[in-house]
């Protein structure tokens, strides 16, 4: 968009009056812009709204903590603006509302006064501003100053109107909603005014990135990774939760890297290890385990094709193609040119599975799920208009989509026995613009271009091939970027931005000189995907205890925040991780070892009652894998976990009741290898009731039949624990 | 999955069982509290609505809001109904019951991407990086719930999936996702009675307590409310209602022998014991090429005899006046007909269909130009669309939910209840 000509000054006037520091010379001027330049008042309207969003964003927890000391640090000014809005808002029209039922600070008097100035010049611009709206609108509400309800509620939808029959067009990202109204939600949900500014730019833009430094030893990463996530302690104020014990850490590391809990002897192993690099070596070993290898893939081909079935698509195909890149530790940019560039049968080219699967509907999924999945960019909406957050323009997205202009997926005759379509991905001879249609129904020609350089529209030229070249260029190339933060996602819970696949200069991450340290290391080292997971998990924060403290209560990125890294997240099981760890508890490990393609395919159908897809050209789906009831039905009932429960089928169960170990011990047993450690004192004294209740049980066999019982019904406990389901 | 066996103990002995304390001298657990209910009991003037989800996006421009003589017309021909209004010629059993539903043809919306969309179908709000939204279906089940002491299953139920989710209203409001077919998997403790069933959970409230003490925020306590709703339900005898199977067949056929009409049988049969929001999905909309072939052979005629069985069969129990219909997908879809004879995605200007609940029938709201691309009247967001249904349910506007970081929300993003509508 066009930037008004008094863009700074506007703001930083605007930035004086919300601290309470505006003198008197500057209200005037503020005023005298503010009511002579709709557009100007336009920016001063958006200006305040974001403010005012962050305010309630990031100050009202700490308002609301009774111990304002230890409250994150909220600036005097912000509880003078929250004095400031709540009298206005008790002005305006949402009385009906209990929205405002927080407690007013008593203020200053210095405070009491720069709040009255700002009143006056808020309420002055208000009258004018809806005046302005009026001129704008053809049902003309009155004067907003009386505070109407019914009359304000025109206005919002006069400038919902105005923006929907904008879309096509949509220099402005909204006009502004009138402020005496504001309904909180609606106005956050318009694009943040200083974002909206700082986001001129695009998302492979990276004129004003920190510069991150590429580091080649693996001790400078990880020292660069404690010294930033520290550095974010110190400046959000928060204190790190202790380091976990060895407990928690070899669980966790586990569920990271090998997709399922430890086993018996593997914890054993790991505790009996006094060396001082103990972590590093059980880090090292588990990524080079074919487990690392069977996770990674599974991880990376339910984010490419998604678990719905596809008759296209291969899933198994592509699983050993990525399996095989893990297991000989290709390079991550080998993999984008593989799956951008892929050529033949999905059923002998596991990589051509990505675009088979997203070919449909003129190469739109195509398009959306590169920049998504592999470019950690939202383009999706830019297809119809432009984005709603960054100027990614609806061209932009043809011109990515242009690049797949080539690629036809087309049927071949069945060969031998099966009765799968077989199909062939391939480039036909074809060149020229990809044609689309703008919002007013005019033709548009877009050319294969990306990131500044276009590409011959020749027919001879392989689109994809440039495309893949194109991709990986350069020294932190968003390939990098997406990689780089998907995967501290998730060993963390939590990636550098929230959503993990929309960076762009409207989401600024938590840590950007860690970030872009972080993706350059990663491509100076030849985007060696296991050194940059032995970076992460050799960490200070990786080693972090989940344990909430006083120190990191306020560090909550479940609600919004940006994560501080001050402990480790809670990270749910996938389907994936929980079926293998429920083989785990039966000692089935190496089932997954020993036959990798049935046991993916047995686990596939598993996972499949939780996957809905949602029917539609863009190969959406669902899961409803999340801590539903299906869940807790499943875990509670479902076949897998009833033969995890018997005493007769599971091996671990019949092993464990004929042991010579004392009944305590067996029970004890279920604990370290359900949760991989040991009972607390409660579930102790819970097993001696147990046990008690047996005591006067006088036939053995009969006794021992309840002892495994027992024994099935606290692994049936165990299993259904909010702590099994969870990393944490 | 089994059923139920005859010969286990019935849920009335169980519940004895319960209410005496149980055999092991482990702590008293009262996990199960609705030892009153009386469940086959059909609850009487409780109110629900039923989405029917047009996933995909809807030509509506081909189903409620024709254009004959337009560029955009397409194929199809408008015919009257017994509301005020005309539809489309490929759904005379709905045009039949047209007296009881309405049309709001001047839904403007902004989102044209399925997943955004979407999204802002079901909240009324856009989507937003820093919260998530409730469903509408949450905000139901999280008003309506509570004040249900009889339902023993959740209030919010998705047929077919796709109903998004329960956001900042926390997992006891999520969708409970079922399959149209009426087995519902896994609610059945396998071979388990019901005491050895109370034992394991007695185990699990140690294990699960332990947990929520050690300082890891609010998910293990939230873990904890769905298995007490987990555990109701498996113990209900409401979960018949799922088993549309059993109604009689002439019934099941006027619904139509597909997932929709089923799906359709199966909220009749919800909204008889009390639950308040059951959403439907039924597919296939996103019609980019050879829209009006799919429309006149493949959806309009599954719709057109579900809609009509499910309106007409609410009506004959008298339960119409109390259950609102409303049927829609994420957006509409071009006016303009493109060059694989199909249509793009177009939320600027559409239709969806509204009724039952006390809602005026047989009402266009609103207007479209002639080629159906501009407005002619007065635009309505999602919001208001759920704020008209909050009004029919008896829900007050004037809720307003915190979001964990205490952001206010209003109830249905502050929209109006659309006047036509309400008499």
């Amino acid at each position: 968009m066009e930037r008004h000509p008094k863009h700074r000054k506007i703001c930083e006037l605007a930035s004086l009056l919300c601290e309470g520091q505006l003198d008197e010379a500057g209200a005037d001027e503020l005023q005298q812009l503010v009511t002579t330049d709709a557009a100007a008042l336009d920016l001063y309207v958006r200006y305040l709204e974001l403010h005012c969003n962050l305010h309630w964003d990031f100050g009202m927890a700490s308002v609301e903590s009774s111990d304002a000391a230890t409250a994150v640090a909220m600036p005097e000014s912000a509880d003078s603006m929250k004095g400031l809005l709540d009298e206005l808002l008790a002005e305006a029209s949402v009385q009906d509302s209990p929205v405002i039922e927080r407690k007013r600070k008593s203020s200053s008097r210095r405070r009491a006064v720069a709040l009255l100035t700002s009143s006056l010049v808020l309420l002055f611009v208000f009258a004018s501003g809806s005046i302005w709206l009026n001129r704008q609108s053809t049902p003309t509400p009155q004067n907003i100053a009386e505070n109407d309800a019914p009359q304000t509620e025109t206005v919002t939808r006069n400038s919902e109107n105005a923006h929907a029959s904008d879309e096509d067009g949509m220099d402005i990202p909204a006009p502004p909603p009138e402020l005496p109204s504001i309904d909180w939600a609606v106005a956050h949900d318009q694009p943040d005014p200083i974002a909206a500014d700082s986001v001129e730019g695009h998302p492979t833009d990276r004129e004003n990135a920190p510069v991150g430094v590429a580091y080649g030893r693996d001790e400078d990463i990880i020292n660069a990774i404690n010294t930033q996530v520290a550095n974010g302690w110190e400046d959000w104020g928060f204190s790190p939760a202790p380091a976990a014990d060895d407990f928690e850490w070899i669980r966790r590391v586990y569920l990271d890297l090998a997709g399922r809990i430890p086993t018996e002897a593997e914890l054993e192993s790991f505790l009996a290890d006094e060396s001082p690099d103990r972590d590093q070596k059980l880090v090292d070993r588990l990524l080079e385990s074919p487990s690392f290898a069977l996770h990674w893939s599974t991880n990376w081909m339910n984010l490419l094709v998604g678990r719905s079935p596809n008759p296209q698509v291969d899933r198994l195909t592509l699983q050993e193609y990525l399996y095989a890149v893990a297991e000989r530790n290709g390079s991550w940019n080998g993999v984008v040119k593989d799956l951008i560039a892929a050529e033949g049968n999905p059923r002998e080219n596991g990589a051509a599975n990505f675009l088979v699967a997203h070919l449909n509907n003129q190469a739109v999924p195509a398009t959306s799920y590169v920049a998504r999945t592999l470019l950690g960019f939202q383009i999706q909406c830019a297809q119809c208009h432009q984005h709603p957050f960054y100027s990614v323009s609806q061209r932009e997205f043809w011109e990515l989509n242009s690049f797949f202009k080539q690629a036809v997926v087309t049927r071949v005759a069945s060969s031998g026995d099966s009765d799968m379509p077989q199909v062939e991905l391939r480039d036909r001879q074809t060149g020229g613009p990809t044609y689309y249609e703008s919002r007013d129904g005019v033709m548009h020609a877009a050319f294969p271009r990306y990131n500044g350089t276009e590409v011959d529209e020749a027919e001879t030229v392989s689109r994809r091939r440039q495309l893949a070249e194109l991709l990986v260029e350069g020294e932190d190339p968003l390939v990098a970027q997406a990689f780089v933060n998907r995967t501290w996602s998730q060993l963390f819970g939590y990636g550098f931005t929230q959503p993990v696949d929309d960076l762009g200069p409207h989401n600024p991450p938590s840590h950007p000189e860690l970030f872009a340290t972080l993706s350059r290391s990663f491509v100076a080292n030849d985007y060696d995907i296991k050194r940059l997971y032995r970076w992460i998990c050799l960490s200070d924060a990786y080693r972090l205890s989940s344990r909430i403290a006083d120190g990191n209560r306020e560090d909550a990125p479940d609600q919004g925040n940006p994560p501080a890294f001050t402990r480790m997240y809670f990270k749910p099981l996938s389907p994936e991780q929980l079926y293998d760890s429920l083989l785990a508890v039966s000692g089935h490990s190496h089932r997954a070892v020993r036959n990798r393609e049935r046991h993916v395919a047995t686990r596939d159908g598993w996972v499949q009652q939780f996957v809905s897809s949602y029917e539609n050209d863009e190969n959406n789906e669902s899961s409803h894998f999340d801590g539903t009831i299906s869940q807790a039905l499943v875990l509670m009932n479902g076949d897998l976990v009833d033969e995890t429960i018997s005493p007769d089928k599971n091996p671990f169960l019949v092993e464990l009741i004929q042991t010579s170990l004392t009944d305590q011990e067996k029970f004890e047993r279920v604990c370290i290898k359900v949760l991989s450690r040991k009972p607390t004192q409660k579930e102790q004294a819970l097993f001696r009731q147990v046990l008690a209740s047996l005591r006067d049980v006088k036939s053995a066999p009969e006794r021992n039949t309840l002892l495994a019982r027992r024994l099935s019904d606290l692994l049936w406990a165990y299993v259904n624990s909010s702590e099994f389901i969870t990393n944490h | 999955m089994s059923q139920m066996k005859p010969g286990t103990m019935d849920r009335r002995h169980f519940m004895r069982h319960l209410a005496t304390g149980s055999a092991m001298t482990i702590p008293a657990f009262h996990f199960l509290n609705h030892l009153q209910a009386n469940a086959a009991e059909v609850r009487r003037n409780q109110k629900a609505c039923i989405l029917i989800w047009l996933s995909g996006g809807p030509p509506t421009i081909d189903m409620w809001d024709l254009k004959p003589g337009s560029k955009n017309g397409g194929e199809f021909k408008p015919i009257n109904t017994a509301g005020d209004l005309q539809i489309c010629e490929h759904m005379p059993q709905i045009a039949k019951q047209m007296d009881s539903l309405s049309v709001i043809r001047t839904m403007s919306t902004r989102e044209a991407d399925h997943t955004r969309g979407r999204y802002y179908m079901h909240t009324s709000y856009v989507p937003n990086p820093t919260v998530i939204h409730p469903s509408f279906g949450s905000v139901v089940s999280h008003t309506l719930a509570p004040q249900r002491k009889d339902l023993e299953i959740p209030a919010f139920i998705s047929i077919g999936g796709g109903a998004g989710s329960s956001g900042f209203l926390g997992m006891t409001h999520a969708p409970f996702v079922v399959d149209s077919n009426g087995q519902i998997r896994n609610a059945d403790p396998t071979g388990v009675d019901r005491r050895r069933l109370e034992q394991r959970l007695a185990m699990w409230d140690v294990v699960e307590s332990g947990f929520i003490n050690s300082d890891r925020g609010d998910l293990p306590q939230a873990h904890k409310d769905v298995y007490h709703k987990a555990v109701n339900l498996m113990t209900s005898s409401q979960m018949d209602a799922f088993k549309v199977a059993t109604e009689d067949p002439k019934i099941q056929e006027a619904y139509g022998n597909n997932n929709l009409g089923r799906g359709l049988l199966m909220a009749r049969r919800l909204v008889e014991v009390g639950v308040p929001f059951i959403e439907v999905n039924f597919g296939g909309w996103d019609l980019h090429n050879d829209v009006f072939n799919t429309l006149r052979d493949q959806r309009l005629p599954t719709l057109d005899q579900a809609i009509a069985a499910l309106t007409q069969d609410l009506k004959s129990r008298g339960m119409l006046d109390d259950t609102v219909i409303l049927c829609m997908g994420e957006f509409g879809r071009t006016p303009r007909i493109n060059q694989d004879v199909g249509r793009d995605h177009w939320a600027s200007s559409w239709s969806l269909l509204i009724g039952g609940g006390g809602l005026n029938g047989g009402v266009a709201v609103g207007e479209t130009d002639k080629d159906g691309v501009g407005l002619e009247s007065k635009s309505y967001l999602p919001g208001d669309v759920w704020a008209t249904v909050s009004k029919a349910m008896g829900i007050p506007l004037n809720i307003v939910h915190t979001s964990k970081r205490g952001r206010p929300m209003k109830i249905a993003n502050g929209g109006n209840p659309i006047d036509e509508l309400i008499s």
